[in-house]
């Protein structure tokens, strides 16, 4: 892959492609060691289950392929934090993934960045404060972890500026819980979606083997009340909501 | 909420990871007409088993009263299979992932 832009260059893509491969060498050695259960049976397609699979055996363009998949919403996050919507910085809520999206965040508390408490923390808590890890003083990061009860018992509601959440992650919700994070976002706050069109199935409802929700997690985000969505069809698919103002 | 860890231990909490979990499962199981007073009895081919039968059960007085009990809803029930093997997919996968989420938590506290 080849980079031409003053903030992003291909060094840049192969040391955010080594760190995403070292973050899910710790995950894929986690749930090695868990035993964990990776039947068809048990995990259908799963990507929150393969994901770790998939970055560990990436081949290059494999790596080029997932690169795309972060650098557009990327480059669209990075846009919405740089406006100064409110003094104190933004609220923001993302899955726990690591991505390097937050680390001037973490490390300086610019924005309040906050993680949701699930496994894919664990594993980023873990590689961050490893030898391999990106940070010089791990143990002073900047952030918040935000349990699933809080968020759906509205104790946050209206809290976040913006939440960041994958197609991979959310569909492992229930309706409930997408809509309890919409209602966490304050008015004109955003919802940012990767990974939206998967296997193209954001447009009908499939009947194969196993379910592919892809498709009722976009109608809900773009038939929301409370959200103005915006969804990109492009490469694997890429929704930007607002949360209309009340 | 939980903020910025002092030891640098982290913040991810398995316990509470693990409690949502079981009570989203708790929930599922109560659809599938599973007794959830101990988890680890439980197998996900339990789940998987029971979510299968629950909705292959419930779909039988629909069809029958849609198009009567002739011995042709196998070749005539296209409507009520794709939206029962829908939902039974739904509920699947929702266990499946709560399963998954489980056992990572249940791992995480043995094993810090």
């Amino acid at each position: 892959m080849r980079l031409l832009s003053s903030g992003w260059d291909d060094a840049d893509f192969s040391a955010t492609m080594d760190r995403f491969s070292d973050w899910g060498a710790i995950g894929n050695e986690m749930t090695t060691l868990a035993a964990a259960d990776k039947r068809l049976l048990a995990v259908q397609e799963n990507e929150s289950v393969q994901i770790f699979d998939f970055i560990v055996t990436s081949s290059p363009e494999w790596r080029e392929v997932m690169f795309y998949m972060i650098a557009l919403p990327m480059l669209v996050i990075e846009t919405a934090t740089k406006l100064s919507w409110q003094s104190g910085g933004l609220n923001i809520l993302s899955h726990g993934v690591d991505t390097p999206l937050w680390d001037d965040d973490m490390v300086t508390g610019a924005n309040n960045v906050h993680f949701l408490n699930e496994f894919e923390l664990h594993v980023s808590e873990t590689f961050w404060q490893s030898a391999d890890g990106p940070f010089d003083d791990p143990a002073n990061l900047k952030y918040s972890v935000v349990d699933h009860d809080e968020v759906l018992d509205g104790s946050l509601d209206g809290y976040f500026n913006m939440i960041v959440m994958p197609l991979h992650r959310m569909q492992d919700y229930s309706y409930e819980m997408v809509n309890k994070l919409v209602d966490s976002l304050a008015p004109g706050g955003l919802l940012i979606c990767r990974n939206m069109a998967p296997r193209n199935f954001s447009y009908y409802q499939p009947m194969f083997l196993h379910a592919y929700p892809e498709h009722d997690y976009s109608r809900l985000l773009a038939d929301h009340p409370d959200l103005t969505s915006r969804h990109m069809s492009w490469g694997n698919g890429l929704v930007v909501a607002y949360k209309n103002a009340e | 909420m939980r903020n910025t860890s002092t030891d640098g231990v982290g913040l991810f909490d398995p316990a509470a990871f693990l409690e949502n979990r079981e009570t989203s499962l708790a929930a599922a199981a109560l659809i599938c007409g599973l007794s959830i007073d101990d988890f680890d009895s439980l197998t996900i081919d339990d789940f998987v088993t029971a979510a299968r039968q629950t909705f292959c059960v419930a779909s039988r007085p629909l069809t029958t009263r849609l198009f009567g009990d002739t011995g042709i809803q196998d070749r005539v029930v296209n409507g009520p299979h794709l939206w029962n093997r829908k939902m039974q997919q739904k509920v699947l996968h929702k266990i499946r992932c709560d399963w998954r989420d489980r056992h990572m938590a249940k791992w995480v506290i043995d094993n810090g």
